[in-house]
């Protein structure tokens, strides 16, 4: 059909290339209001940050005063703040990892059952809908220490001896965190890896089977390799999310018993809403940019190469 | 068939349209009720913006707001809650950042916004109707906090118990810091728990600690505004906190309710109530001997105060603390023109009639100058203990004021977190008074 | 086609149920059932605990914190809406979910059909700068971003809420809409370019028709996040609007009372408009999600 055009148009060049810098020129304004948006609303922003950072700003005042690098000195030597980074990157890549493993093993459930299959995919999303904050609030009560609901079972069950002070428990609680993050079915990740389990050939998984391959072998070798593509756009979605966890660290353990469970997302906030200090909070939020960029681009590639190399 | 879809869409996109419309009116229409406007009372509208998160206060809001709107013959007044929970600053700052400041403003931690000029001074025909000690001006000569409630400092700060427990088992109220140990020890014989208290939110884990540091601040109390303020010149140091610290620590590795880090205020009434524990921690008050009569109303509840090695029952007694609440007018309310009925809002509230609906509605009264005149609200059960505390000769009042340069509520933000951690096993004493010394020196400079 | 997908099992893969071929009931099959069942038994126990929670009183919540209604005190739902602006909120929400993805709807698609099409290194720039956003969190730029707002008025505001939304939407927008887009032949809206549509019209009436599978996915996706957002309206929002639902919900955990009863009837509440988000656009979604994020 271009050739066609090409034949009967009978253009000169020029023309041909006043239409396609008019055709940028269109396109290009299609672009233009979110890309004036993003601009104002992230880009703009972030490298704000950058400026704040070099500063003493309190949040309130109009005025500041540049301070040079003395944040990001302070920073450095401030153990709370590699404590929340320490927790940041159990939170993140923790969380990213398990919710995928959870993700994938209910996919695989999922693909397996051909009754009511909607009812089941239904309800294995159901859960998703709950807001973390909300489960978090319903979650704090539950592991209340001296009458919540978990250590009231455990003592029920005769096992008193694991029943806990687990939002309290300075040593354990961060796991507990994890674990609650990852208390989930998977939700999008779980209907991302299904809907890629069901377009596998189903011609390719008999054949295995045919050479004689068990379950096992019929996923390592033919499935696994199939899933590479979901697998990298999940695993780094859940990695950026992990980042910023902040509504269960804020609601479960508001960053305590005194810091130890603070995320860099939770200190950041801390910082400058709670203690007035926002240029020193700038600092910590140009230090998690960088962490969360660092990360995804490597990743990122390390996952597209095991993509190429399968 | 594309084209059918397409029109599909734009069906639904402007049935979206139209629901975003219809949205759109009724939130401009819920969020315009800023301007002050006419109304019935032939004058302006004041907003009285006001701290929730203890349903008593809620209710003193409401009833003196009714109160006052009945009589008032120059404007209305309309109770409009902040969101308090446990993040009041935060709370506070995004209301600032809207510039959208009402008249009347229930503050904590004002320092910060008189410094700013956020705050209008409260003229002396409020502060006239108030006893002297019950404001204190800021450091310009202008006073912009008043009292929101009784003067009665840090009183609240204190433990409820379990009366009947203490009947059953002989047990009396304390009198000393050693009989308050070895009443301890004896619950504790009896297979019981004897305190709980809550540290879950930053704020309420004062409640162990103030009342065993006081007698430290007492020290310092006389002279220069208080012991943070000393600490501020150099003529006190953080190292006398050790010893408190050190106290507290011992009660909770001896005597706490295990669970306590991750207790919250709102929780110790159930602690209470189902006998988990004979006494616990309140930061309340009043409010949590309301909370426990309205939860269980046969339960015997009392109250007193950790005393001191000799005895004393200190109490702060500041009214510009980061703890003790208090009233404000609003800088911005002298340019919309509301500051007069901002005033006579104070001057209500000032009055024995106002006082009266204050009382009833279950917060006692600040203290004004004619507060023999104020009917006392005696209906919850355990509010004597309370108000024969106020009569107790061993009851001192010290002042421990927080300094106004710098930014003191960052300091002690940190501090109570820090102080959590130390009880936590987390760090050592003298690590934790280190890291305070550090903390401090950034962010409160000396003060003049 | 039909004949040879049919024979070989294959059609597992295809939507159209009503021509899948009958399976047996496999022990496998029931085993799969049962897990995923007591799976989802033990993931919502939260919620259900919540549920019951939501009818008994202050007291007995207070002396009891994990007992069971003995009377059903379906009130806690009336007196949420009574005693709290708990309407103004779910109002609020409403307002912030349905403005953001309507505006996302209109500019997203196009954006992504610009960055696509606009050919050359000015494609491939766009998309990058575009995608750079999945890597900003919003707590990155939320301090000068409450400058910012607070310094043009709209700090505190609805809007304020929306604009973040919008501009945190668009990384994982542009990526799922332009992986989708690069399966979309260019020879249709060439087609109608001869018939003297112009652009606007082309998109509209012929490309983006085409991505509906897509604009479903990131609809539902988009939907449930800004609805149970918490942190951005914690921040953005002050004490003069009722705030969003989660943002009520917060405010109910009093420092030194909390309302448990109305925070549980809440919880449950702020449930019921997810469900329906989610029942209403199921189907596309699970397409959507297969044709988007796979490809991504």
């Amino acid at each position: 059909m271009a050739t066609v055009r090409r034949g009967t148009s009978g253009a000169s060049h020029n023309a041909i290339h006043a239409q396609a810098r008019r055709n940028k020129l269109m396109m290009f304004l299609f672009t233009l209001p979110m890309l004036v948006l993003f601009l104002w609303i992230v880009i703009f922003p972030s490298l704000q940050s950058i400026q704040l950072s070099f500063t003493n700003y309190d949040g309130i005042s109009a005025k500041y005063d540049y301070v040079g690098l003395r944040n990001y000195q302070e920073i450095i030597g401030s153990g709370r703040f590699w404590n929340s980074t320490k927790n940041t990157l159990i939170l993140g890549i923790g969380s990213a990892f398990i919710i995928n493993v959870i993700s994938l093993a209910v996919a695989l459930l999922l693909d397996h059952i051909k009754h009511f299959a909607g009812f089941f995919r239904t309800i294995v999303y159901l859960p998703s809908l709950v807001s973390a904050f909300i489960v978090s609030t319903i979650w704090k009560y539950m592991l209340n220490s001296n009458f919540g609901a978990v250590n009231e079972i455990l003592t029920k069950m005769g096992l008193d001896s694991l029943a806990h002070d687990w939002l309290g428990d300075s040593k354990h609680i961060i796991w507990v965190l994890l674990f609650l993050i990852c208390f989930t079915l998977g939700g999008n990740t779980t209907l991302i890896y299904l809907s890629n389990l069901q377009s596998v050939p189903q011609e390719l998984v008999e054949a295995a089977e045919v050479d004689g391959a068990n379950g096992l072998q019929v996923f390592r070798h033919v499935t696994w390799p199939m899933l590479a593509g979901s697998v990298t756009v999940n695993f780094t979605l859940a990695l950026i999310g992990g980042w910023v966890i902040f509504d269960q660290v804020m609601v479960l353990t508001g960053g305590g018993p005194g810091f130890v469970s603070e995320t860099m997302a939770f200190f950041i906030y801390r910082l400058g809403f709670g203690e007035y200090r926002a240029g020193f909070g700038s600092a910590a939020a140009v230090i998690l940019f960088i962490v969360v960029m660092i990360t995804t681009l490597i990743t990122n590639k390390y996952m597209r190469s095991r993509e190429i190399q399968q | 068939m594309t084209y059918g879809f397409a029109r599909n869409v734009k069906r639904a996109i402007a049935a979206v349209s139209a629901v975003a419309a219809l949205c759109g009116v009724a939130a401009c229409g819920a969020g315009s009720k800023t301007a002050s406007s006419g109304d019935a009372n032939g004058g302006k509208t004041a907003r009285f913006l006001y701290a929730t998160g203890d349903e008593t206060w809620n209710a003193t809001v409401k009833a003196v707001v009714d109160a006052y709107n009945k009589q008032s013959t120059m404007g209305t007044v309309v109770a409009e809650p902040l969101t308090a929970g446990s993040d009041y600053a935060t709370a506070m700052k995004t209301m600032d950042a809207t510039n959208n400041w009402p008249t009347i403003v229930d503050m904590r931690d004002y320092t910060t916004y008189a410094k700013a000029g956020k705050l209008a001074p409260i003229p002396s025909e409020v502060t006239d109707l108030l006893q002297d000690d019950a404001y204190a001006p800021y450091s310009d000569g202008n006073v912009y906090l008043v009292p929101s409630s009784a003067n009665n400092g840090e009183i609240g700060i204190n433990i409820v118990y379990n009366k009947d427990y203490f009947n059953e088992h002989d047990l009396e109220v304390p009198t000393t810091w050693d009989e308050f140990i070895k009443l301890m020890d004896d619950i504790k014989a009896n297979g019981d728990t004897p305190l709980a208290t809550a540290a879950a939110e930053n704020w309420p884990s004062d409640q162990i600690f103030k009342p065993i540091a006081n007698s430290v601040f007492a020290k310092h109390s006389a002279e220069h505004g208080g012991y943070w303020m000393d600490v501020a010149n150099g003529k006190a140091s953080l190292d006398e906190l050790k010893e408190p610290m050190e106290k507290v620590k011992m009660l909770i590795d001896n005597y706490v309710l295990s669970g306590w880090q991750s207790t919250q205020d709102a929780q110790t009434t159930t602690l209470l109530v189902t006998g988990k524990t004979v006494m616990a921690t309140t930061s309340a008050g009043l409010g949590r001997l309301k909370d426990i009569n309205k939860v269980k109303s046969d339960f015997n509840a009392g109250m007193f105060l950790i005393p001191d090695e000799e005895g004393n029952l200190n109490v702060v007694k500041n009214a510009v603390g980061d703890t003790s609440t208090g009233l404000a007018l609003s800088a911005q309310s002298k340019e919309n023109g509301t500051y007069d009925l901002g005033v006579d809002f104070l001057k209500y509230f000032y009055s024995v009639e106002g006082s009266n609906v204050v009382e009833q509605s279950g917060t006692i009264s600040a203290n004004i100058k004619d507060s023999d005149k104020v009917t006392r609200n005696e209906s919850i059960p355990g509010s004597e203990d309370y108000f024969n505390l106020l009569k107790n000769p061993k009851l001192k009042w010290i002042s421990n004021e927080s300094p106004t340069e710098g930014t003191f509520s960052s300091f002690n933000s940190f501090f109570r977190q820090a102080r959590v951690a130390y009880q936590d096993n987390q760090k050592d004493l003298d690590t934790t008074i280190a890291e305070l010394k550090a903390e401090f020196a950034k962010d409160v400079p000396a003060q003049n | 086609m039909s004949a040879t997908t049919v024979s070989s099992k294959a059609i597992r893969a295809s939507k159209k149920k009503d021509k899948k071929v009958k399976e047996k009931f496999t022990l496998g099959e029931g085993v799969c059932m049962l897990v995923t069942a007591v799976l989802f038994c033990i993931v919502a126990f939260p919620v259900f605990y919540a549920f019951l929670q939501s009818f008994r009183t202050y007291a007995e919540i207070t002396i009891d914190p994990m007992g069971m209604p003995t009377v059903w005190h379906w009130e806690n739902y009336v007196r949420l809406f009574q005693d709290t602006d708990f309407l103004g909120a779910t109002f609020n929400t409403l307002f912030i979910t349905v403005i953001s993805l309507a505006i996302l709807i209109i500019i997203l698609p196009m954006a992504a059909y610009g960055v696509e099409r606009i050919g050359g290194k000015a494609s491939g720039f766009l998309y990058l700068l575009f995608l750079s956003g999945l890597m900003i969190p919003f707590q990155v730029r939320m301090i000068p971003l409450v400058r910012m707002f607070n310094a043009i008025g709209i700090y505190g505001d609805l809007w304020a809420v929306i604009l973040v939304h919008l501009g945190g939407a668009a990384g994982f927008g542009i990526l799922l809409y332009c992986s989708f887009l690069k399966g979309v032949p260019v020879s249709l809206e060439e087609a109608a370019s001869l018939d003297g549509a112009g652009r606007l019209r082309i998109f509209w009436q012929i490309v983006f028709p085409m991505l509906m599978p897509v604009t479903s996915a990131f609809v539902i996706t988009n939907a449930l996040s800004f609805w149970n957002d918490f942190f951005i309206p914690l921040v953005m929002l002050d004490a003069s609007s009722a705030g969003t639902i989660n943002v009520a919900i917060n405010r109910m955990v009093g420092l030194l009372t909390s309302q448990w009863e109305l925070i549980y009837a809440g919880a449950i509440i702020s449930l019921i408009p997810s469900l329906i988000i989610f029942a209403a656009f199921q189907r596309y979604f699970i397409k959507g999600m297969a044709v988007g994020a796979v490809k991504g």
